[in-house]
């Protein structure tokens, strides 16, 4: 059990085991095709939301998609409220206010006398980038619905151009558009109430808002889907039916199809289930026409114990949180009994058919693979390799010829605008090695890599096991003859190779050489989880100064810096990008 | 389908779209409803063709003006 849960009340496991219970209750409105407006409209969510204020910028009325999202949004875990600007074609932005999303919503039709092709996308981007100046908050961007060759080329352009701009993300109009045909559009709405969008387009619209592209925008992928056995990926029991007798049906095909595809885009597929580990062992070795393989499972829990045992040692074993995890089961008291137990985690009741299992699956909110970055396929394998490397660690004589047959190589890239989106990630999800609890926006991390005065930096890790992709970031900025750091973070994967004195001290020593610095300031947040960061910046460089409640900052000369241990076992290259 | 079912059924739909109680008896129109603006209004069609499985027409939609006229109209498709 993990620390979470050991103190939870009784009223709060109550709560929990309720909401599960509410939230699958749910699955059948949210996900049926199509969904019932009548339906959706007598949800009322049990469980407690997190406000989100969106301003939606327009040509043309939204109010019919967004008079369904809050619904959408709500089992995603938002409240959301919108605010509307006046119909501007000009995108003047006269009534920008503090939100915490922005919507753009046009009707690109109505340039088409005025500017086509690329010069409507320079002058839509200037627009976005002025935004950007005005607010603060996350954009998503709609592209153009109808379907011809014109609309299709400008759809692929917006989305180049939208790769390059910091918090903006693209809500594929064209997809819905696609799906629905004809029935996307419905002329009765526009003499009724100026708006072309059928009943139809309004709820997938809604739906695509509510359940992938704000929640999108405002957290994090989830990292691992725990998924159950038995009459979850396949119809039967092993135990009791025996493993050739289980059932494939196509409806299970496509769900470990999914899985597989899943896995492969980087989420960490794991399997809890109430079976003997040779049981599962011999499950995929034999049934050799299942989609998914053992190799595909990062991580399997099968015993007898409760399954809310089972997601706390795969999270253990995974570094990960529960609440970045989904768990998937076709027992409503399982469900239950998780959530009573890891408040936060995400629920999915598996169906009777797994056809609706499929279904949720492909629209969960935060799981869809649009904003997957190449550290998060890299990431199954590194915790693969983790497991060599334990064994190797637990046959080597001592540590120093662990460290070093693992033949470690650190990569430091410069200011890489390029690595912005996972920079970000860093900052959002790193608690353990955490100096400053900043939070950095992908707009921020874009204006510190565009000023001169900041320094940002990030470090890649490799070694003979596997390639741990960008593991580290800095921040910092001068400030006359120091080099001031606001925050530095190292992800979970990275730590226990011993390298987080290396990485601290080539950072400092190479940016106060090129900044021609003689003294360097760390500031310090305490937060509640980031004492091995403490720990380490106090091995490194002596104790701090403090300067506020929570707050301290580390001094130190260039000329003082110690040596790092271990660095004989690392191989290091710098990358400058626009140094 | 009986008249009062009708009725009853409406004025469900017109509560969850304007989110507030209908009343049984109350006789209801748009042009005296601040609530039941346009925008109400295409999500109640919405919604009643979602309920009914029928399809009004752009004129039958425009020309809904109350409860009684929603009724009427339902009505007189079941009876055709």
């Amino acid at each position: 059990m993990n620390k979470i849960a050991e103190n939870l009340t009784d009223d709060d496991r109550a709560g929990e085991h309720h909401a599960a219970l509410a939230r699958a209750d749910w699955q059948n409105a949210l996900f049926a095709t199509p969904p019932s407006r009548y339906r959706l409209s007598q949800l009322k969510p049990q469980w407690p939301l997190t406000p989100l204020n969106i301003q939606v910028y327009r040509n043309h009325p939204f109010e019919f998609v967004a008079g369904q999202v809050p619904v959408f949004a709500a089992y995603a875990g938002f409240d959301t409220h919108f605010s509307y600007s006046d119909y501007d074609d000009t995108l003047a932005f006269t009534d920008t206010v503090a939100g915490d999303l922005g919507i753009l919503w046009l009707d690109y039709s109505r340039y088409d006398a005025s500017m086509e092709g690329e010069q409507l996308l320079d002058w839509l981007l200037e627009r976005i980038a002025r935004l950007g100046e005005l607010s603060p908050a996350p954009l998503l961007v709609c592209n153009r619905a109808p379907l011809d060759e014109r609309a299709d080329a400008f759809n692929r352009r917006l989305a180049d151009r939208l790769e390059a701009v910091a918090d903006t993300f693209l809500c594929d109009l064209s997809a819905i558009r696609k799906e629905l045909g004809d029935d996307y559009f419905d002329e009765r709405n526009l003499a009724l109430a100026g708006s072309p969008l059928s009943n139809a387009a309004c709820m997938e619209l809604a739906r695509s808002f509510g359940l992938e592209w704000i929640p999108a925008a405002i957290a994090p992928r989830l990292k691992s889907i725990v998924v159950d056995l038995d009459n979850t990926l396949y119809a039967g029991v092993a135990e009791e039916d025996g493993i050739a007798a289980l059932r494939l049906e196509d409806t299970h095909r496509a769900l470990q199809e999914q899985l597989a595809a899943l896995a492969a885009s980087g989420i960490l597929l794991a399997a809890c289930t109430k079976n003997d580990p040779e049981t599962v062992q011999r499950i995929f070795r034999e049934r050799r026409d299942f989609p998914l393989g053992i190799e595909n499972f990062c991580c399997v829990s099968a015993n007898w114990a409760s399954k809310a045992r089972g997601v706390a040692d795969i999270a253990g074993k995974l570094s990960i949180g529960t609440d970045a995890m989904l768990f998937v089961d076709d027992n409503p008291a399982e469900i239950a009994a998780v959530a009573s137990a890891h408040p936060g985690i995400h629920t999915l009741l598996a169906g009777a058919s797994p056809v609706s299992t499929v279904d949720v699956l492909k629209r969960f909110p935060r799981l869809g693979s649009r904003h997957a970055r190449p550290e998060d396929s890299l990431r199954a394998a590194d915790l693969r390799a983790n497991r060599l490397r334990a064994d190797i660690r637990a046959r080597a004589i001592d540590d120093s010829e662990y460290l070093a047959s693992l033949d470690m190589k650190l990569a430091f890239h410069l200011n890489p605008a390029r690595l912005r989106g996972r920079l970000r990630e860093l900052s959002a999800k790193t608690n353990r090695f955490n100096t400053g609890l900043r939070r950095f926006s992908e707009r921020e991390i874009a204006a510190r890599l565009d000023n001169d005065e900041d320094i940002v930096v990030a470090v890649g890790l490799r070694d003979r096991l596997s390639d741990s992709g960008i593991i580290a970031a800095l921040f910092g900025h001068h400030k006359r003859d120091a080099v001031v750091i606001d925050e530095i973070c190292i992800s979970c994967r990275a730590l226990g190779r011993e390298l987080e004195a290396v990485i601290l001290l080539e950072m400092f020593d190479r940016i106060m050489h090129l900044a021609d610095a003689p003294d360097l300031v760390v500031r310090f947040t305490e937060g509640p989880k980031n004492a091995t960061a403490a720990q380490c910046l106090d091995s490194v460089l002596g104790s701090a100064v403090p300067t506020g409640p929570g707050l301290r900052e580390y001094h130190c000369q260039r000329r003082n810096l110690p040596e790092a241990p271990g660095r004989q076992y690392v191989r290091i290259l710098w990358e400058m990008h626009n140094a | 389908m009986p008249e009062g079912d009708i009725d009853t059924l409406v004025r469900e739909c017109l509560s969850l779209v304007l989110g507030r109680p209908v009343d049984a008896d109350t006789p209801l129109d748009r042009r005296h409803d601040a609530d039941w603006d346009s925008l109400r209004h295409v999500e109640l069609i919405f919604m009643l063709e979602d309920r009914t499985g029928m399809r009004f027409t752009e004129a039958e939609s425009t020309g809904l003006q109350s409860v009684d006229d929603i009724v009427a109209l339902i009505r007189s498709r079941h009876e055709a």
